[in-house]
């Protein structure tokens, strides 16, 4: 759906400071249709950058992308029929109403005029914001005016969605509600592009993952791959339901398990094996008379794993 | 129009019910005011057609104001204020094209100012059914009134995409500006033109003309109201409205298509013409100020001089808009440069402008020539040197500003201009204290660093200081070559790759 050969973009510094910031390095990325791909890194990343120039607000220094086979430089207007853009920062026109707001994009992106009104109330409708039709938009709270951002986003039912930071500035429950729209989105098979900067947004949404920082790719792939070659190792805890059993000097008498812990009731350690391993280790020491009432399984969250790379500790 | 998405959100925003059923109560209670008073106060000597001409001259003057300037404002507004307020970016991703976005806008952002006109269109006609006005005449300069407005709003739009962040006001003073001198431009240049003026305001003129007939031949005096005005286009008689007509819609079309060209773009790379259209545009004006010429009223040297003062601004203008900043020169050398740069991207804007500046001044120097008197001396070789002096005088102004551009620093062409107007200003304060312009043999001097003395130089002039002027000469192109390199250097340091690190390598 997305393709990026080679994507570069570079600023001036502020004056005073020599030389260039390059906000995005020679990107290259292909993500594939039916996919949510999100690109986290820190503020001032490139994120928003790659962004616009995936939809063809900014030329790239150097490099090409395609867009559902279409090139953004060349063809811009074709290509932005099959991308839906929210951008990071945006108003919407104070002195419209809901509806023509909505009817305003519609006619803009040249959906049959006999459609549009039927296809301005789905949309509305599935913001959930009917009771707001017609309404001024002034009077829209800030989480409705994001809602209505992405009604004029999907109003042409574009295969691609280009999302940045949707979450940001929204309550615990907007967010929720947004998680829930981008599953739906996903499910009727449109590609989802997102960006944030919290990464808690993305996990349990996205099916890939690349991580940005200055500019430069550090990881992508499926998420599962980017914390696999993170080089992530599997933590168990255990607790037991009575203390008697000296579980950590069992367990550090095994081998292949390392940095055994005990805090609190509970037992961590690091075990390299399969998980049929893990089963074997746990059915042995329930043999030998420990009391295990919980096993956990600790990942990293993409959380650790971004503070890993962007420290350099992986890179 | 109205299938224009973009007209239609202006017109659903600014033209609310409530608003135009205000505005068009106001209208007519002040119609009404305005014509009672009239009727009570004027005394019967008011002239042949009553109080109706005076109230219908300025009842257009006004519409011209509120049309021309109230809809200019408008239209420096649309576009900031989208970029400011980051509407824009989702405008530039519908599938509008250019031209249907900067249609939308250029009809849409005035819409109000339209409106009020046509609430004054009552009080117009009753004027004009007072003054027994015809009603070809009324139509006429209701059409005047609009093309006029409308080539200003497009020019108005255009500035309005090229202003940046914190140049808003200076935007709105600068379209007034514009105004100003589009509505005086005609007087500045009636010793040497024979063409009214191309400005809204000439709708107040037209409407309380006497007829349509071309009732004068002799172009001598400049025909004044409440007669026609004429024109001669190429020594034919033509009444001037259809002159307006077509010179604005012209205009329109050049505006248009620099507004459809970039309105759609990356804002750090816009280009209001390619070099091609550019050099269109000084043949446009070359062969339409040449067709008005009056070679009889004025001294050729006289004319000459005008020729190149308007050749000067057009080219300077569009030699402002050939230059390129940083983010188009790294694209151009990232993406079209193999090895090193091109001769043409280091020197650029310097060929265009050569080729755009030679090419006007010789071709003034050939219709000159043809139209010269055998009264008068007239040498084709200082016809040439001054083409090519004058190339050198518009190339070194222009590459110092592009160099100036290139360097890093916010608001670097502002940076650029403010430092030539101040070279300019002292020079002209130097050069009069020394009293250089008084005694035409000290006129070589000021040549090196005005353009003003080679406009009259002859035979007589350079026969005084042959070497001097052939030093003012030499120093522009020395100016040029030393512009050159430092522009040279700074793309240089732009073509160096930001980072040599290698890609990083992804997992997969
Ligand atoms: N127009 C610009 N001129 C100069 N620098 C810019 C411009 N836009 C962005 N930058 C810089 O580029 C970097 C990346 O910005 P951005 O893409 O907005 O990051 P993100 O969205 O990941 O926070 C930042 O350091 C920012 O300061
Ligand atoms: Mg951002």
């Amino acid at each position: 759906m997305i393709e990026l050969k080679n994507v570069t973009k570079e600023y001036d510094l502020p004056p005073g400071q020599p030389g260039q910031l390059v906000a995005a390095d020679r990107l290259t990325l292909d993500i594939p249709d039916g996919e949510v791909f999100g690109l986290v890194g820190p503020n001032g990343a490139g994120k928003s950058t790659t962004l616009k120039m995936i939809c063809g607000l900014l030329l790239p220094t150097a490099g090409h992308i395609t867009v559902n086979g279409v090139d953004v430089e060349t063809q811009p207007e074709a290509a932005q029929q099959h991308i839906g853009y929210l951008a990071d920062f945006f108003s919407v026109y104070d002195e419209l109403k809901v509806w023509e707001y909505v009817d305003y994009f519609a006619r803009a992106y040249k959906l049959p005029p006999d459609k549009i009104p039927a296809r301005v109330r789905e949309v509305i409708a599935q913001m959930g914001l009917e009771t707001k039709y017609d309404s001024n938009v002034a009077t829209l709270s800030r989480g409705m005016k994001q809602r209505l951002g992405i009604a004029r986003a999907i109003i042409h039912d574009p295969p691609l969605l280009v999302l940045d930071e949707p979450a940001s500035g929204l309550d615990p429950k907007a967010r929720l509600e947004l998680k829930d729209l981008l599953r739906a989105m996903h499910r009727a098979g449109k590609t989802i592009f997102i960006t944030s900067h919290v990464l808690p947004d993305l996990e349990e949404i996205c099916t890939s993952l690349a991580i940005l920082e200055k500019g430069k790719l550090l990881r992508h792939g499926k998420i599962a791959d980017v914390m696999r070659s993170a080089g992530q190792t599997r933590r168990v805890r255990i607790r037991l339901a009575s203390p008697e059993f000296a579980l950590e000097s069992w367990l550090s008498a095994h081998p292949g398990v390392s940095e055994v812990l005990h805090s609190a009731g509970a037992t961590e350690f690091i075990f390299p094996g399969t998980d049929a391993d893990l089963a074997a280790l746990i059915r042995e020491a329930v043999l030998a008379g420990a009391a295990i009432y919980s096993v956990e399984e600790k990942t990293d969250s993409l959380e650790e794993l971004f503070a890993r790379l962007s420290t350099g500790e992986v890179m | 129009m109205f299938s224009n998405p973009e007209f239609s959100r202006n017109v659903r925003s600014q033209l609310r019910p409530g608003k135009m059923a205000t505005s068009a109560a106001i209208a007519a209670a002040l119609s009404f005011v305005v014509v009672f008073a009239l009727n009570h106060i004027t005394t019967p000597a008011a002239g042949p057609n009553g109080w109706g001409f005076g109230l219908l001259r300025g009842l257009f003057w006004l519409q011209a104001l509120i049309l021309a300037a109230g809809g200019g404002i408008a239209c420096v507004n649309a576009i900031y204020k989208e970029k400011e307020q980051n509407t824009f970016d989702f405008q530039r991703v519908t599938r509008l094209s250019p031209l249907e976005l900067s249609l939308g806008k250029l009809f849409g952002a005035p819409i109000f100012m339209h409106f009020l006109c046509l609430c004054s269109a009552p009080i117009v006609i009753f004027a004009a059914a007072k003054g027994g006005q015809q009603f070809t005449t009324v139509l006429a300069a209701y059409v005047v009134l609009f093309v006029a407005s409308v080539a200003f709003h497009a020019l108005a739009l255009l500035l309005s995409l090229l202003t940046v962040r914190g140049s808003h006001t200076s935007a709105i003073i600068g379209v007034l500006i514009l105004l100003w001198m589009s509505a005086n431009a005609s007087t500045f240049l009636s010793p040497y033109l024979h063409l009214g003026s191309l400005s809204p305001f000439y709708a107040s003129e037209i409407a309380v003309q006497d007829h349509w007939t071309l009732a004068s031949s002799s172009f001598d005096q400049p025909v004044r109201f409440p007669l026609v005005v004429i024109d001669s286009f190429f020594g034919h008689a033509v009444h001037h409205f259809p002159v307006v007509i077509i010179l604005d819609v012209l205009f329109l079309a050049w505006f248009l298509l620099a507004l459809a060209r970039n309105i759609k773009r990356d804002p750090t790379q816009y280009e209001l013409y390619s070099p091609l259209q550019s050099l269109g545009i000084v043949l446009f004006v070359n062969v339409a100020v040449l067709g008005f010429i009056r070679w009889d009223s004025a001294g050729l040297m006289d004319i000459q001089a005008a020729l190149l003062t308007i050749n000067g601004v057009v080219l300077g203008s569009l030699g402002l808009a050939q230059l390129r900043n940083r983010d188009r020169t790294r694209r151009i050398l990232r993406t079209q440069e193999q090895a090193a740069p091109s001769w043409v991207n280091l020197t650029w804007p310097a060929p265009f402008l050569f080729v755009a500046a030679v090419g006007a001044g010789l071709l003034v120097s050939v219709a000159a020539s043809f139209a010269h008197s055998s009264l008068m001396e007239w040498n084709p070789a200082f016809s040439v040197f001054r083409s090519l002096f004058f190339a050198a005088w518009i190339i070194r102004d222009t590459q110092f500003l592009q160099w100036m551009v290139l360097r890093r620093g916010k608001r670097a062409l502002l940076m650029g201009v403010v430092y030539l107007s101040a070279f300019y200003a002292c020079v002209l304060i130097a050069l009069n204290a020394f009293g250089t312009f008084r005694e035409v043999e000290n006129l070589p001097f000021t040549a090196f660093f005005l353009p003003t003395p080679i406009y009259y130089l002859d035979h007589a002039a350079w026969a005084f200081r042959p070497a001097i002027w052939g030093a003012a000469f030499v120093a522009q192109w020395i100016f040029i070559a030393l512009f050159i390199y430092a522009q040279r250097n700074t793309i240089l340091e732009l073509a160096h790759p930001a980072t040599s690190e290698p890609v990083p390598v992804a997992a997969d």
